[in-house]
């Protein structure tokens, strides 16, 4: 394996002690047949930690704002969680681990519900679960290499992401084992009629850019069936709900809906999120 | 992911996560590619697009707990590791290893049951394989000094070569009971990093 000598490689207890590790390269493959990479600047900022002395390596892991110039993105901090692992007993590595899962805390949707005074069941047991995955998955590591961390390496909130939808989908399937599949317009032969003017009025939904006011609309979008939810995300990637051309991709084929259905779907939506977003002062 | 089979929802979602760029474009090409996965991948698409918000709130009671668990789950994955760097990697681990380092299967296992002197072999190898299975070249140091196992029941099965020797080998030799190819044993001898 090809490496990159940085620092020394010597091991002591103390916390003056340099990080002194070798940057390897990742092992996960590409489906085209080429090694993923992590992001340059990740590996040039590994470089300069390596040179720091341990304690100086914990007090920048604690800082938590993205925006500080010293912050250490979450990608550097599992890389050197994974290379020190033959430190895995001194008081200083377990400080680093500890600030890492603390970070994936940090990073899940809370079980609290907005409200303060509710939470939900569903979303507690799926965070439960991510933790207990990522935790094992570096358990797992000390002893023989877990590629799926590699991912974390080269973006850590969107492998994060991937682990949450995955453990949510099974979740989901686990729930619905005992439960009628969600309501479907079309298959029940029932559908309403599209609104007219309704879309085009509710598209300014989506144009203000104030921070605030997109963490509120999130949060309603959060709030709506999955069906909806989805049909909602795709309008605002710029998707067509259908075209004539049978070689674009629109919404109603990337859910295997009729456009009336997805029309449907879209309109309840937007009714919910204008009546949601009204109290904002922003309409 | 492996070209010959269709890949896994997971390794969709994943290699999806890490794209350079989570917009439009990507997201069609990955419908269009994997039209089974579309809800999983609009899904995602919608996380990976989140606006992300800074948690300023000081750790409850709970997430203390949550990362004490997980430290204690960690430490205790390590407690045979360095005695033995081949400690639970299972039959399907040691056959992706010795696919990895590209040699015969009863080579990985020589190392397993310590029958390899591990000062015979090449620096670039031992790096290769410390670094599969997640141990130092110290591990193996302290591993090596260690005496000869039995055989376990892994290798039970019935072989096409020869019979293995029980004493410590060099890694040479080890190779040529093996019945690694010449060409190939100069490569190895020659991996010295």
């Amino acid at each position: 394996m090809k490496t990159m000598k940085v620092g020394a490689a010597h091991v002591d207890s103390g916390l003056a002690g340099k990080v002194g590790v070798t940057i390897t390269l990742l092992q996960k493959v590409k489906p085209g047949g080429e090694l993923y990479k992590r992001d340059e600047r990740i590996e040039a900022l590994l470089v300069s930690l390596a040179g720091l002395s341990r304690e100086q390596l914990i007090q920048r892991s604690e800082i938590r704002q993205r925006t500080d110039p010293l912050y250490v993105p979450s990608e550097c901090l599992l890389y050197l969680v994974r290379a020190t692992r033959a430190s895995s007993n001194e008081h200083w590595f377990e400080r680093l681990y500890r600030l890492l899962i603390e970070r994936v805390l940090r990073s899940l949707p809370k079980a609290e519900n907005p409200d303060g005074k509710s939470f939900s069941l569903s979303r507690e047991a799926v965070r439960d679960e991510v933790i207990g995955r990522f935790v094992e998955l570096l358990a797992t590591d000390r002893q023989m290499y877990v590629e799926k961390l590699d991912y974390f390496e080269i973006r850590f909130d969107g492998a994060l992401a991937s682990l949450r939808i995955d453990v949510q989908r099974k979740a989901y399937r686990e729930e619905n084992r005992l439960r009628p599949l969600e309501h479907d317009v079309e298959s029940d032969g029932f559908v309403t009629n599209e609104v007219p003017g309704l879309a085009d009025e509710s598209s300014s939904l989506f144009q203000f850019t104030d921070n605030s006011y997109q963490l509120r609309l999130d949060a309603a979008i959060d709030g709506l069936p999955l069906q909806q939810r989805r049909i909602i995300h795709m309008i605002q990637q710029g998707f067509s709900i259908d075209s004539k051309d049978p070689d674009v991709m629109t919404i109603a084929r990337a859910l295997g809906r009729s456009e009336k259905t997805i029309r449907t779907h879209r309109d309840k939506a937007l009714a919910t999120l204008r009546l949601a977003m009204s109290g904002g002062g922003h309409r | 992911m492996n070209l010959n089979r269709k890949p896994s929802c997971e390794d969709v979602l994943d290699a999806f996560a890490v794209e350079p760029q989570a917009d439009h474009e990507t997201l069609e090409r990955y419908l269009r590619t994997y039209p089974d996965y579309a809800d999983d991948l609009i899904d995602l698409s919608r996380e990976l697009n989140r606006r992300l918000v800074e948690d300023d709130t000081s750790l409850s009671s709970e997430d203390s707990e949550v990362i004490d668990a997980a430290w204690k789950r960690h430490a205790l994955s390590g407690s045979s590791v360095q005695s033995d760097p081949f400690a639970r990697l299972s039959a399907e681990d040691m056959r992706n290893l010795a696919h990895l380092l590209e040699v015969p299967r009863q080579v990985i296992a020589a190392f397993r049951e310590r029958r390899v002197i591990v000062s015979s072999v090449p620096r670039g190898f031992l790096n290769r394989l410390a670094d599969a299975i997640r141990a130092s070249i110290k591990d193996f140091q302290t591993f090596g000094s260690l005496p000869v196992t039995e055989p376990t029941f892994a290798r039970s099965y019935k072989a096409h070569a020869k019979p293995i020797r029980t004493e410590p080998v060099t890694f040479e030799q080890l190779l040529c009971d093996a019945g690694v190819t010449k060409e190939r044993r100069i490569a190895l001898m020659m991996d010295v990093d």
